[in-house]
């Protein structure tokens, strides 16, 4: 009989508590003296500390892994993928770049500000969004720009993310376009900029602003969404609004959405014009060590799959069968297959696919296998719908952004396992 | 009587899944917000030449650990993460502490392996 999934992954990630001699600095101390060490996971990083703390000490959130207290960074464990294709609010990950955030909101107070080159500024609140506008929904993955980043090699200096920078939810709101709308962009209007209730640590240094084009601004799909999976946002997930742009990288999904700004020129601010920069390639990929190349800004996914079922180093029964699950996406589109090789790259056969929840969305995928003994090394790639499919060969950039190739993971298949 | 009631009961522990989950109503009012977010200004970084520079100035905007698990950088490297916070990010850090900072974070990774 073959272990079941969720056991077979809690193993592997949990296992980390075992592990002693954590340097206590890597843990903070959200544990008084006294109090029970932590649970630790190992992310498997190569090349850098790849042991993190579990925490349950931030608001409405479950248990997630720590990878930064202040600004809150905190990843999502990889058997929530295992478990759930629309990842649970409270284990939904965490991204912050200044620690400045306000920890409580008047829903009353709040307004959201339209400005800039616009035929009237107007301000709305949480009611005329929910009741005054024509409501949509989309099932999104927000994924981080550095989501995999610790997997890097060579390694990359930054947030040493695991591949849980990254969530799937049902997001409710309304259009961006209705709501620019009603304000009337003028003519020439070249970005939209968004900014939220967080601010920088000092007054000189740049708020967190994002730009779109207003074309894509104004194409339908971008939302102003008030609903994650039916309920509020947590407020570390950007309650009471959040910028959706579907398709594309989280640094655009704006949080705490509070200021709408449209631009009659392209947006030259430092977040758009200096970071989240990547090589102007497909995928974003320059040979190990490139450091001049044409840039530009970061934007749409590319595609990714990743077995949630199956943790690297794991023991498994040998000639037994054995059901591989994992989440795929597109990217900007939808999952057209995901292939699966147990031999390293040699053969490749075409895993079951799930319920399709839109272009956008994870979707899950199923191959039934029976492994020889010995050591096994198992690849999954995903094919996109523009017909796109994951490199063969690990892409990288001195940022760390969009990492996507085929991720190889390797078991050791044995008779008593 | 009583074979009512095991019946009933025999119903409840039974209830199929759809009875535990009804379909969620569309959201039609939001509610204030407030909670508190963890701090971890009482952590400082591990004790070693130069530690105070550290202590002093790379605290206010970020925890320590995240410093902590960097791959290895060179001297060089490590300058350049320092002078981002300085010239980007604003942080009001000494010059004079710029290579007290770096040194710090240097040697505390020759020492790591």
């Amino acid at each position: 009989m073959s272990p079941s999934k969720s056991t077979l992954s809690r193993r592997k990630w949990l296992q980390g508590a075992a592990l002693g001699g954590i340097s206590a600095a890597l843990a903070p101390a959200l544990w008084a003296k006294g109090a029970a060490k932590p649970r630790m996971v190992d992310l498997g990083l190569p090349d850098k500390p790849s042991l993190r703390p579990l925490t349950r000490a931030f608001p409405q959130k479950g248990e997630m892994i720590l990878q930064r207290m202040r600004p809150p960074l905190l990843e999502t464990p990889m058997a929530v993928f295992d478990q759930h294709i629309l990842t649970p609010n409270d284990q939904f990950y965490v991204r912050w770049h200044w620690g400045n955030i306000p920890e409580s909101v008047d829903v009353d107070a709040f307004r959201l500000k339209i400005r800039g080159h616009v035929e009237r500024e107007v301000e709305f609140t949480l009611h005329d969004l929910l009741h005054g506008f024509e409501r949509i929904e989309v099932v999104a993955v927000n994924q981080c720009s550095g989501n995999s980043r610790g997997m890097f090699q060579p390694s990359v200096a930054g947030a040493e993310w695991g591949h849980g920078a990254m969530g799937n939810a049902r997001w409710t709101g309304v259009r961006l376009r209705d709501v620019l709308a009603r304000a009337g962009v003028k003519a020439g209007a070249v970005d939209v900029r968004f900014g939220g209730l967080d601010e920088a640590m000092v007054a000189e240094a740049p708020k967190f602003l994002k730009s779109l084009s207003v074309d894509h601004a104004c194409d339908g799909e971008v939302m102003i969404a008030f609903a994650m999976n039916g309920e509020p946002l947590p407020l570390l997930n950007g309650f009471p609004l959040r910028l959706v742009v579907p398709g594309w990288y989280s640094t655009y999904w704006i949080k705490m959405l509070s200021d709408i700004e449209v631009l009659p020129a392209k947006d030259s601010n430092f977040w758009m014009a200096k970071a989240y920069q990547v090589p102007a390639t497909p995928f974003g990929h320059v040979a190990p060590g490139t450091a001049d190349f044409p840039k530009e800004p970061i934007s749409r996914m590319v595609p990714r799959s990743l077995l949630t079922n199956l943790a690297e180093g794991q023991k498994v029964r040998a000639g037994t069968p054995l059901t591989l699950s994992g989440i795929a996406m597109g990217g900007d589109c939808g999952v057209e297959k995901v292939e699966i090789s147990i031999d390293g790259g040699e053969h490749w056969n075409l895993a079951t696919l799930g319920k399709d929840l839109g272009p956008y969305s994870f979707r899950r995928f199923t191959h039934q296998v029976n492994l020889p003994e010995g050591v096994v090394k198992i690849l999954c790639r995903c094919t996109n719908t523009k017909g796109i499919s994951q490199p063969l060969t690990m892409n990288w950039n001195p940022n760390g952004y969009m990492r996507a190739g085929v991720e190889t993971v390797t078991i050791h298949a044995e008779k008593r396992a | 009587m009583k074979a009512q009631l095991l019946a009933m009961a025999a119903l409840v522990a039974s209830a199929p899944v759809w009875a535990a989950k009804p379909a969620p109503k569309p959201l039609q009012t939001l509610h204030n917000v407030s909670v508190s977010i963890p701090q971890d200004f009482d952590q400082t970084y591990p004790a070693a030449a130069g530690v105070e520079a550290l202590n002093d100035h790379c605290r206010a905007c970020h925890s320590p650990a995240m410093v902590l698990v960097q791959p290895r950088l060179s001297a060089e490297e490590w300058r350049k993460e320092v002078r981002k916070m300085i010239d980007t990010y604003k942080a009001p850090v000494p010059e004079d502490q710029v290579e007290p900072i770096t040194r710090y974070l240097v040697q505390r990774q020759a020492n790591r392996r």
